[in-house]
């Protein structure tokens, strides 16, 4: 079956994108239906689209419904597995500089960003997500990802400048 | 900044918090993401709705859908559904046609490439080889799929060498001949598929392999159509209960498709774009 091709192509990302969008929902579930639902929905694709973004578009709703379903935001959190991945390197002289702040650090005060925020953060940085992508796939226009972006990051800049990431956990 | 971020880009602000941010995403315990591909397909297949055994968010879905508001949504659906039917109609696309752009990679079952000695004479066996259906002849077809084949009639081209049904849908095959140079698969000159159904019926789509897959919207007759070339494709349509149905099948040549009545029409042949669509201007009902 093609459709499978498709699912196998884009689970990865799509995983990736629903746990950005609700890090405390069920991201399994929501690319599950968002699959289904795009399947169905094939026939209003536009022609000549990229299918990722469009995809990622819906996976991104289902995410949010489970979001708002889950009635509280405890436990949205993204969990750094370890602060360097096994096999690194020794730290360069760049990463010297940025040892100031830890991954964990930057983690926790991403996640105590609203939404909106921590999601195009999420989409340009850790989806690596173009900025057309990321528009589509937020459902905005590609001005509002730029400057949703540029205030986001401002706002975590303040954030880290406090030195007060809100205590998010993170485990 | 760049359009897309990557690793180039950590170099370019040194130091800087987008640096920062690029390597974090390397370090986040994203959930392992399963193999959703079959537990999809089960529920394509199945037509079911319910994903898991527990419930979670779905079971409170399911309990909404019984209700008279979620009733009404439904019925909203159907009915944007229909009106995007006829929008599409009354544009540049053929009526329900949607055309799909994928990464390169993915991959359908081969063409029958190695055909068994016979065959290449044998149109009803190169039709079998081609996976359209059940073998019949054009008054069966017009029996089986409801509506009355259309022809291609040119003294260069004969009656098909094999007539096919599969779900209502209509195959006919040509051996190759000169007038018709073979295609990718030995021995076949020349494939048309014709598929019945209105636009509030349903709609087509083709999922294109990307790479090198071109598409180019042709006038056919006074009628728009698609010239695709290129990689080979899928083919997925919604049939008259609502259903998508997914045709595996490879094509075996460049591919011309149009819709002319309530009929959309596929030509799969090595003859190129222009003697493609003057062939298809020829087509009507008889021949």
């Amino acid at each position: 079956m093609a459709y499978e091709e498709l699912v196998r192509r884009y689970q990865d990302v799509a995983v990736r994108t629903a746990h950005v969008i609700a890090p405390n929902g069920d991201a399994e579930d929501a690319c599950q239906e968002a699959f289904v639902k795009a399947h169905a929905a094939l026939g209003r694709f536009r022609p000549g689209s990229p299918f990722r973004p469009w995809l990622l578009r819906i996976v991104a709703n289902e995410a949010r419904n489970r979001r708002r379903s889950a009635m509280r935001r405890t436990g949205l959190v993204l969990r750094a597995a370890e602060d360097r991945p096994s096999g690194d390197a020794a730290p360069s002289p760049e990463s010297a500089v940025l040892a100031g702040e830890s991954r964990a650090g930057l983690l926790a005060a991403i996640n105590g960003l609203r939404d909106e925020d921590r999601e195009v953060i999420g989409a340009r940085y850790f989806l690596d997500l173009s900025e057309a992508e990321a528009a589509e796939a937020l459902g905005i226009p590609r001005g509002t990802v730029k400057s949703r972006l540029s205030r986001a990051l401002g706002r975590l800049r303040a954030q880290l400048d406090d030195g007060n990431p809100r205590g998010v956990t993170h485990g | 900044m760049a359009d897309r971020l990557g690793p180039g880009v950590s170099g370019t602000v040194a130091g800087g918090l987008e640096a920062r941010l690029a390597d974090l995403g390397g370090a986040i315990a994203w959930p392992a993401a399963p193999d959703l591909a079959v537990r999809v397909s089960h529920r394509l297949t199945a037509g079911s709705v319910p994903t898991r055994p527990d419930r979670g968010v779905w079971g409170t879905w399911g309990a909404w859908s019984g209700r008279p508001l979620r009733r009404s949504l439904l019925a909203a659906a159907a009915l944007l559904l229909v009106i995007v039917a006829v929008a599409v109609a009354a544009g540049l696309l053929l009526p329900g046609l949607r055309i799909i752009t994928l990464p390169p990679g993915a991959t359908l079952p081969p063409v029958a490439s190695q055909l068994p000695p016979g065959a290449a004479s044998d149109g009803t066996l190169l039709g079998r080889r081609l996976g359209l259906g059940t073998a019949t002849d054009l008054a069966g077809a017009e029996q089986l799929a409801g509506f009355a084949p259309l022809l291609p009639a040119t003294p260069d081209v004969g009656p098909p060498d094999g007539v096919f049904v599969s779900a209502g849908r209509l195959g006919l095959v040509w051996r190759a001949t000169r007038d018709l140079p073979e295609t990718e698969v030995p021995g076949v000159g020349l494939v048309v598929t014709e598929f019945g159904g209105l636009i509030d019926e349903g709609w087509y789509e083709k999922l294109l392999f990307a790479g090198a897959t071109t598409v180019e919207p042709v006038r056919v007759g006074g009628l728009d159509g698609y010239w695709v070339t290129g990689e080979p494709h899928a083919l997925f349509y919604r049939d008259a209960e609502g259903r998508t149905v997914e045709e595996t099948r490879r094509m075996v040549g460049d591919v011309l498709i149009w819709r002319q009545g309530d009929l959309t029409l596929r030509i799969e042949s090595s003859l190129g774009q222009e003697a493609t669509i003057a062939l298809a201007e020829t087509f009507r009902t008889g021949g």
